[in-house]
């Protein structure tokens, strides 16, 4: 994934896919050989070989997929809530500059903020189960999105508008012709974080709330020293994790494609 | 509202046509003006909203103020003083690990062909899924503070400095291969000043992570701040939480917006040599 730029001190050029396959190669087999060795090695007892970790993945695989869906489903909820919530607010403040001025700069803190500090008290305001930790996602993910649409509608060039003004173009259909969709690249940024943001929320949320689903699946391999299915629903999260990212990413390219370079 | 003013000079953002604006339009332009108003009706809200529901439910912002100075006449200082110097050593070990490794993975393309597929893989996904296994591995103890707070910042300190090192102009290189500048001075005269501002970036954003790592780790294992946080909540001293909350958050924004300055400051100093 290494960007097109040259390296100043040392390059072979992109173009040179096979020496950058065997590369690649290498990395993986010398990671699985590293984590191979230590498990054997018997050193750290928190870390078991490589091999039984993926045995015990193979056994718990349904056990896996399953408790992974209950979390998704938690981000998917919160997700869907702060799509909606995050492009209102989003365009709003992005449109008017007293919106700028005043609700910008809190959306600031609010994707700086560790949200998680929430979890003592989200008891108190909307429960510890399904509804609380839907919460919890959205607070996750909302400021990501606004932030970036509003940067999105704000960013709009000028001469754009001017130009369709020009051609008669205003008011909604300003919004819906022009803005949006020289908005969309930022907006989709801001979906893409979100949705990682949102991954992460439910993972909390299942550890430190209500323990269920893939939290419960961890905390349980934990508390009994399982340490073959700790390694292997860590190393199933962190997939899955990564292919909802990769995913998005590779969405939002597609939905990009009919930009100019 | 979509007005569109008269095309000017060739700006890429509309600026409103100013008027010679009289007193009163300038008063009622300013934005601190807007802030006073709309942040001081947020705060009318909330205190309607606390005094409606009671304090069991929500604290008033005077009582959140008040919180603040029971937070240090209750002693809880200290605590929070050595939750910030863990945060501070997870910090330095993620900066002094981050900086070399992204100025290398920016510099060779064989080190960012070798690291890349797992630098961009934690950075993407969620590092809390590693604290089960990170607490099995390190205890309870400060290790596992220091091990959490390291992992959330530390990617975003590689992938920045990787991207600045990446994006020195290369007409720049080209000038000082031409008059056989040697890679040393190379790396210290033209790479590292210009890849600077992408990495107290990267510091910006990784001291950002770091907090909320910091926060989830004492909540998990129920110390410092994480302690005071769960005490707060159950016994409902909600004006303390409030202010915890806004102590923490406050170190957050701070830290971060003053990282930001530098950050511009380093960029303005650049264009303008």
């Amino acid at each position: 994934m290494s960007s097109s730029g040259a390296y100043w001190l040392w390059d072979y050029g992109r173009q040179r896919w096979r020496v950058r396959l065997a590369i690649r190669a290498a990395a993986f087999a010398a990671f699985f050989l590293a984590w191979e060795l230590v498990g054997r090695s018997g050193r750290y007892f928190a870390i078991v070989p490589a091999t039984t970790t993926f045995q015990q993945l193979w056994e718990d695989i349904g056990l896996l997929v399953e408790a992974m869906a209950g979390t998704l489903a938690e981000a998917a909820a919160g997700f869907a809530l702060a799509v909606v919530v995050g492009l209102v607010v989003g365009t709003l403040v992005g449109v008017s500059r007293i919106g700028r001025e005043t609700i910008d700069p809190l959306i600031t803190v609010g994707v700086v903020a560790p949200m998680t500090m929430l979890v003592p008290v989200i008891g108190i305001y909307v429960g510890l189960a399904f509804r609380g930790k839907v919460f919890l996602v959205f607070v996750f993910a909302v400021f990501a999105i606004a932030i970036n649409t509003a940067a999105g509608v704000r960013e709009t060039p000028g001469a754009l508008r001017e130009t369709a003004a020009a051609f008669g173009v205003r008011g909604w259909g300003m919004y819906r012709k022009v803005v949006s969709p020289s908005a969309l690249p930022y907006i989709l940024t801001g979906l893409r974080l979100g949705a990682g943001r949102a991954v992460q929320g439910a993972i909390i949320a299942d550890l430190l709330l209500e323990v269920s689903n893939m939290g419960a699946y961890l905390i349980r391999a934990g508390s009994t020293f399982d340490m073959p299915a700790l390694l292997a629903g860590t190393f199933f999260t962190v997939m899955v994790a990564s292919t909802v990212m990769l995913g998005a990413r590779a969405l939002e390219r597609r939905l990009l494609r009919w930009l100019p370079a | 509202m979509a007005r569109v003013g008269i095309p000017t000079v060739a700006s890429s953002r509309p600026t409103p046509e100013r008027r010679r604006p009289g007193r009163w339009r300038a008063l009622l332009g300013n934005r601190w003006l807007h802030r006073a108003v709309v942040w001081g009706g947020l705060i009318g809200v909330w205190y309607a909203l606390a005094v409606w529901k009671g304090p069991f439910f929500m604290a008033t912002p005077g009582a959140t103020v008040g919180g603040l100075g029971r937070l240090a006449s209750e002693g809880y200082l200290p605590t929070l003083a050595t939750t910030l110097r863990q945060l501070s050593v997870g910090f330095g070990l993620a900066v002094a690990v981050g900086v070399p490794v992204g100025l290398l993975m920016g510099s060779a393309r064989a080190v960012d062909d070798f690291l890349a597929p797992y630098v961009n893989t934690l950075f993407v996904t969620s590092k809390e899924a590693l604290l089960p296994f990170l607490i099995t591995m390190f205890g309870v103890a400060l290790e596992f503070r220091v091990a959490v707070v390291f992992l959330f910042a530390v990617f975003f300190i590689i992938m920045n400095t990787a991207a600045g090192v990446r994006g020195v102009d290369p007409g720049l290189l080209e000038t000082a291969r031409a008059f056989r500048v040697p890679r040393r001075r190379m790396f210290t005269k033209v790479v590292l000043p210009a890849s600077l501002p992408y990495v107290i970036a990267g510091l910006r954003l990784g001291l950002a992570t770091a907090i909320k790592g910091m926060v989830i780790a004492e909540l998990w294992v129920t110390a410092g701040v994480g302690l005071l946080l769960k005490n707060f909540g159950a016994f409902r001293r909600l004006d303390m939480f409030f202010a915890l909350a806004v102590v923490i958050i406050g170190i957050g924004v701070l830290s971060t917006s003053l990282l930001l300055v530098l950050e511009r400051r380093l960029q303005s100093a650049r264009s303008a040599s």
